[in-house]
């Protein structure tokens, strides 16, 4: 008995003593295995406009990390926070050339090409690293749900005419959702921020 | 003499009852504009703080401060009415534009308003004292939609 106990003080031990890895980050969404692989969940191939009426696809994020979320420009409840928060990751990564952010608006009809420009440029942000996009909208909402895991509706009673998530989508250099933060909560936009320094080191490494 | 006496006693009664009348007055006042601005600042949180932020500093170019705002005391009543029933157009405020529609919250009454026109006349730096009930009343009243 005395043995056991002591064996198990030892490895106690040694595991304290091993020095504190910085925590991998999870690579979420539902993982399929094939014979001898795990397929990770991955974002799908899209091609949006963004305010500079250039196109932006899958080949604009090719080997770079991006947070991507979901707003419309008009919205009066949580995308002010949303895009205070998101000035603060931009501030970030600004000089970074292996980040992106993408916004996707959730209200095409309204946030034209224009409007997107007019709002990017008021929020004083470059387009080469914060993209502002939009599309058809069933392909923005259909990319929302099944890529992003994230939700958006039309709701004409809630304020604004639309209910949907102030996620922000942590994606990697292979197109995997690596973490998603609630873009309204300062401590978990914290938390993004670190994650994403852990990211960058991982694809750098 | 004695006349003189009550007279002068009189006049003292009168002058000092006077003075507390006076300090009652003002404490009330305070504790109403404490109360105001309480309340203010909750409904602040809820309905303003996201666009114009819990210091009032406003958001780039897209949201106007109200911490400072030249605008918003030159336009009293405009600031006033655009709580309920919302403004559109073009502003100039401390010499930036901003062009962002800003949504009115027609449920506000009119107590709710004069609670966050107090707050946010009396927060950040800004000043300029109560913003009773009666006040607000009577400028929702003329709002131009």
């Amino acid at each position: 008995m005395k043995k056991i106990i002591y064996v198990g003080l030892l490895v106690a031990v040694a595991f304290a003593c091993e020095k504190p890895k910085e925590k991998a980050l999870p690579i979420l969404g539902r993982h399929e295995y094939n014979e001898n692989d795990t397929v990770y969940h991955t974002i799908d191939d899209f091609k949006f406009v963004n305010q500079d009426s250039n196109w932006v696809s899958q080949q604009t994020v090719e080997g770079k990390v991006y947070v991507a979320d979901f707003f419309f420009t008009s919205c009066p409840t949580i995308c002010p926070i949303m895009k205070t928060q998101m000035l603060r990751v931009y501030e970030q990564i600004q000089d970074n050339d292996d980040v992106l952010i993408l916004s996707h608006t959730i209200d095409p009809k309204h946030d034209t090409v224009a409007v997107l420009k007019e709002f990017a440029e008021r929020l004083g942000v470059s387009s080469e690293k914060w993209h502002f996009v939009t599309g058809e909208k069933e392909a923005i909402y259909k990319i929302g749900q099944t890529s992003y895991m994230v939700s958006a509706v039309e709701d004409p009673t809630e304020p604004g005419g639309f209910i949907h998530s102030g996620a922000f989508i942590l994606v990697d250099d292979q197109r995997r959702v690596r973490g998603i933060y609630d873009g309204t909560k300062p401590d978990q936009v914290d938390r993004l921020i670190r994650d994403l320094d852990i990211l960058l080191k991982e694809i750098n490494s | 003499m004695r006349v003189l006496v009550l007279l002068l006693t009189v006049i003292l009664f009168q002058a000092c009852s006077g003075k507390t009348d006076n300090n009652e007055g003002s404490h009330k006042e305070n504790v109403k504009l404490e109360q105001y601005m309480v309340e203010g600042q909750q409904l602040y949180m809820q309905h303003c703080s996201n666009c114009h932020q819990a210091d009032g500093a406003g958001l780039a170019q897209l949201f106007p401060p109200l911490k400072g705002s030249d605008y918003m005391f030159e336009n009293f009543e405009k600031a006033l009415c655009s709580m309920k029933y919302g403004q559109e157009g073009e502003i100039t405020v401390n010499g930036v534009t901003y062009n962002q529609k800003m949504p009115g919250i027609p449920t506000l009454t009119a107590l709710e308003v004069a609670e966050i026109s107090t707050y946010i006349y009396n927060s950040w730096g800004n000043e300029r004292g109560l913003i009773d009930v009666k006040k607000a009343e009577e400028v929702l009243k003329n709002c131009k939609n």
